[in-house]
């Protein structure tokens, strides 16, 4: 299985971006918001996530699409 | 009849059970506070799921860990495919339905997509508590909730009911890939939670073009061609009957029959 890896410090604002969410073809990558959401505050800080993994045909859309560059995947 | 009728059917489709949709079955100890927890901790699912990708590939670890989480699901939240005329039946019991952006869609997508449909004043007066629920929710009468519901299915979106704290039902939903129960079950196999409707698709030769407008549609790869007769065909091992196919074929080719006359068929 690959291991894909995200630098955490490099992909501050996930939801501004999404492009590894949206251009990944196989669905592999999440998005949820750090810590339990909470009532009447909606959540500030998100993050993303590799979820299914074994999903990953290492196709590298989201190594090469990040402008951030904070993804790395390795088979 | 599936085994959820047996258990919460009184002789019926389950879903077609009044009481699975009662206040007073809303209000059994600890129903409440379970979705309370459900919606706030929705994203914490993709977490358990990294975790699970993990253990797939030690053998014994990865069925049991299948078979726990399968469990749970049952007792706590699993869905069931339904076709849409069984939807307006769903629909018909209801007094308040709030059109939801769909947690699944903003776990794997990022997106506020609406295509829950959230049952009930107590389901919408959860959601109401979080504010990115709250921002889009829109309480829909009956028959504009039907009317939406008929415009997804021609887009080609699989419909299903959802329990919270089963056998309560909570939520209709529009899946389609971007669904975490259709990528946990269909895509990679971790675990069972959305079970197939209690019909299965049938294709009339007669009918049939060969026009292979359903074979684009069917989520489950379940609708074949064959090239030499020109025709279409459903697989009924892997036929989910949601009857999407049908909808989008023109030619009135496809009829739902019960899934209960395949005696060698799953749910």
């Amino acid at each position: 299985m690959t291991n894909i890896e995200i630098d955490r410090r490099a992909c501050d604002s996930p939801l501004d971006c999404l492009q590894c969410v949206r251009q990944c073809p196989e669905g592999v990558f999440g998005t949820y918001p750090r810590g339990r959401r909470e009532r009447g505050v909606p959540p500030s800080k998100w993050t993303v996530l590799p979820m299914f993994v074994s999903l990953c045909m290492a196709c590298m859309n989201c190594v090469h699409l990040c402008p951030a560059r904070a993804i790395s995947v390795k088979v | 009849m599936c085994e959820f009728c047996v258990k919460h059917g009184e002789g019926r489709k389950w879903y077609l059970n009044m009481q699975n949709y009662s206040r007073e079955l809303w209000a059994e100890p600890g129903r409440a506070d379970f979705t309370d927890e459900f919606i706030a901790r929705f994203e914490e699912a993709g977490k358990a799921v990294a975790t699970m990708e993990r253990v797939r590939n030690v053998p014994l670890l990865n069925r049991l860990v299948r078979s726990m989480v399968s469990r749970m699901e049952k007792a706590y939240h699993w869905g069931q495919v339904l076709p849409i005329e069984d939807v307006d039946l769903v629909l018909d019991f209801q007094d308040s339905i709030v059109r939801l952006a769909c947690p699944c869609r903003r776990l794997t997508t990022g997106r506020d997509d609406r295509f829950c449909f959230g049952l009930g004043v107590d389901i919408a007066g959860i959601c109401g508590g979080y504010p990115d629920y709250s921002a889009s929710m829109e309480m829909m009468g009956k028959e504009e909730a039907k009317d939406t519901l008929h415009t997804l299915d021609r887009q080609g979106l699989i419909h299903s009911v959802w329990t919270f704290k089963t056998p309560y039902i909570g939520a209709v939903c529009n899946c389609d890939r971007d669904c975490m129960a259709y990528r946990l079950q269909v895509k990679t196999g971790l675990m069972q939670m959305m079970f197939r409707s209690e019909y299965v698709g049938r294709i009339d030769w007669e009918a049939c073009t060969g026009c292979k407008r359903c074979v684009a549609t069917c989520q489950f790869g379940a609708l074949r061609y064959s090239h030499s007769q020109k025709k279409a065909f459903i697989d009924a091992a892997d036929c989910y009957g949601c009857g999407v196919c049908r909808t989008v074929c023109e030619h009135e080719a496809i009829m739902m029959s019960d899934r209960r006359d395949y005696a060698w068929l799953q749910w």
